[in-house]
């Protein structure tokens, strides 16, 4: 699905990504560890098609994106690329249901967005704006806004790190739902090793290396 | 649009905020100006009431009716004489005030109806100055110098000439003045229609522009005026400028998962917009009421155009300055603005 070949990314003089070479097929829910500063989000990010590489290609079932345009990234990021972030980055004067909307009409597609809540068990909150949901339940709305132009990437950057246990757990059986049941490919990064218990593979980022566990 | 909508809706606290400091600077503005319009208007209102649009005078009177001698017997066909001249007034109670009197014919075309019901020896007075300086209808005042008097018999509205307040009589009486002066003129021949004369001709805009003091107070209020506006509008720019960079990042992350900037954009102008129109609207409906409100003798002028002038300016200023963030918005990396995958 996703493909990276010889990837290298430097910073003026500091090259933060050395040689990464990784294959995520169809279904997969891969964790990507390591610790702090390690390249962990530069790798995602360049998934995530945010920045361009330094050197190295990047293949998107099995097309180069070292040509593709700005506005080219940008579609892919809204119809083939679901983003969560560790702290939910919902838009605080939307409701959410309407977060699902505004990424789904961007698109130029009308969701039910009630009816894709309640997949998530969020039925009842789609009238809510973030500051009147749980952490838990902000981070649920930011599954559902990721995946709500059914792309075939999603890519989370620590999304249980603000979360308890329990609902950690709750986050990471959605993914490996996502993964498993509707044939996405996921990454996450993660920090806690607890999590690494769903995922199909465990890639270790080190000084910006990257090593299959 | 939908999403600047419901933001400018749902952090009511915030928008209601820069409502009122938008609202207060619209306010200021209008108020200033209003009160500058107001003054520049009491500078040359009797002649501004005048319904003509031609006035001759002598050829070195360079436009200033107090300047112009003229004798009756030079009138052009199809213009009334008026006669214009300063007088040291002398009130009842033995005060003295600066005053503008203005004659015109009994069966005056152009100057005040009410002369036609004065006898010899009566005059009209300002409304305001009537007011302010307790003198009344029935009151006799003195022409300090020749110690002529004169009785008042009614007031006019706007009846002021360089900021002093004018008397209106009619030119019987002012003749009767003139010959306890020794002197015999006219100021000006006016006339609604071009006049045909060898006299200087000017039209009623250009009298006004020569009224004493009248030029000099005009380009003091208009540096005012431009002063006000563009320090408004560099406030209101700066504000709207700060609004849209301090959703940087959120609207970053919006660029991030694959929102347009152009949706993102058109919501931010939505927003200056109506935030703009709305303030305006309500300065306007408040200056008007400050307007209905203010005592009668400040020179206070509310008028819609101008009004609607300067708000227009001040809504397209703030909108430009709205649309500054808009190139920063472009050239935001959503990368650079995503704190989270920093590792």
């Amino acid at each position: 699905m996703i493909k990276m070949t010889q990837v290298e990314q430097t910073y003026g003089e500091m090259k933060v990504l050395h040689d990464v070479s990784f294959e995520a097929g169809t279904g997969e829910l891969i964790a990507l560890v390591g610790p702090s500063g390690s390249g962990k989000s530069t790798l995602l990010q360049l998934l995530g098609l945010l920045q361009t590489p330094s050197s190295g290609m990047i293949q998107f079932d099995g097309s180069p994106l070292g040509d593709t345009s700005d506005e080219g990234r940008r579609q892919m990021r809204l119809e083939e690329i679901g983003f969560i972030f560790q702290e939910s980055h919902l838009v605080p004067f939307l409701t959410a249901a309407e977060q699902l909307e505004l990424v789904a009409e961007e698109a130029g597609r009308t969701i039910d967005a009630a009816a894709q809540l309640e997949v998530f068990g969020l039925g009842d909150r789609s009238d809510h704006l973030p500051h009147a949901l749980s952490g838990g339940e902000r981070q649920r709305v930011a599954i559902a806004r990721a995946l709500v132009n059914d792309p075939r990437l999603v890519l989370a950057d620590e999304p249980t790190a603000s979360l308890d246990y329990s609902n950690a757990q709750q986050v990471m059986e959605l993914l490996r739902k996502q993964a498993h049941e509707y044939g996405k490919t996921v990454i996450v990064i993660t920090h806690d090793e607890r999590m690494l218990s769903y995922c199909d593979r465990v890639l270790r980022m080190e000084d910006g290396s990257l090593n299959e566990t | 649009m939908k999403m600047g909508w419901r933001e400018l809706i749902r952090m009511k606290q915030r928008f209601t905020l820069m409502a009122i400091v938008t609202t207060l600077i619209v306010l200021l503005i209008l108020m200033i100006s209003g009160l500058a319009d107001g003054l520049a208007y009491d500078n040359g209102a009797v002649v501004r009431n005048l319904p003509v649009e031609h006035v001759a005078l002598s050829q070195d009177a360079e436009g200033q009716l107090t300047r112009s001698f003229l004798e009756q017997t030079d009138q052009p066909a199809g213009t009334e004489a008026l006669g214009v001249q300063s007088m040291v007034l002398e009130k009842q109670n033995g005060t003295k005030d600066d005053v503008t009197v203005f004659a015109s014919p009994v069966d005056t075309v152009y100057g005040p109806k009410e002369l036609a019901t004065l006898k010899p020896g009566q005059v009209l007075v300002d409304t305001q100055y009537a007011k302010q300086s307790g003198t009344a209808v029935g009151d006799t005042i003195t022409d300090f110098r020749t110690k002529a008097t004169f009785e008042i018999v009614g007031t006019v509205s706007d009846g002021r000439y360089s900021h002093a307040p004018v008397l209106w009589t009619t030119l019987e009486t002012w003749k009767a003045w003139q010959d306890k002066m020794k002197t015999n003129y006219v100021s000006a021949f006016i006339s609604q229609d071009p006049i045909k004369t060898d006299l200087a001709t000017y039209t009623q805009q250009q009298i006004v522009e020569q009224v004493p003091g009248y030029a000099a107070e005009q380009n003091s209020f208009q540096m005012m005026r431009i002063a006000l506006v563009l320090i408004g509008s560099l406030i209101l720019t700066a504000f709207f400028y700060i609004l849209t960079m301090q959703k940087m990042k959120q609207l970053g992350i919006l660029k991030a998962i694959g929102i347009r900037t152009r949706t993102i954009g058109q919501g931010l102008v939505l927003q200056v917009f109506l935030l703009t129109t709305v303030s305006f609207a309500i300065s306007l409906l408040l200056i008007w009421t400050i307007g209905q409100l203010l005592p009668g003798d400040l020179p206070f002028r509310f008028e819609w155009t101008t009004s609607f002038g300067y708000g227009g300016l001040i809504v397209l200023t703030a909108m430009l300055g709205g649309l500054i963030p808009l190139r920063a918005l472009k050239k935001l990396e959503p990368a650079d603005a995503m704190g989270g995958m920093t590792g």
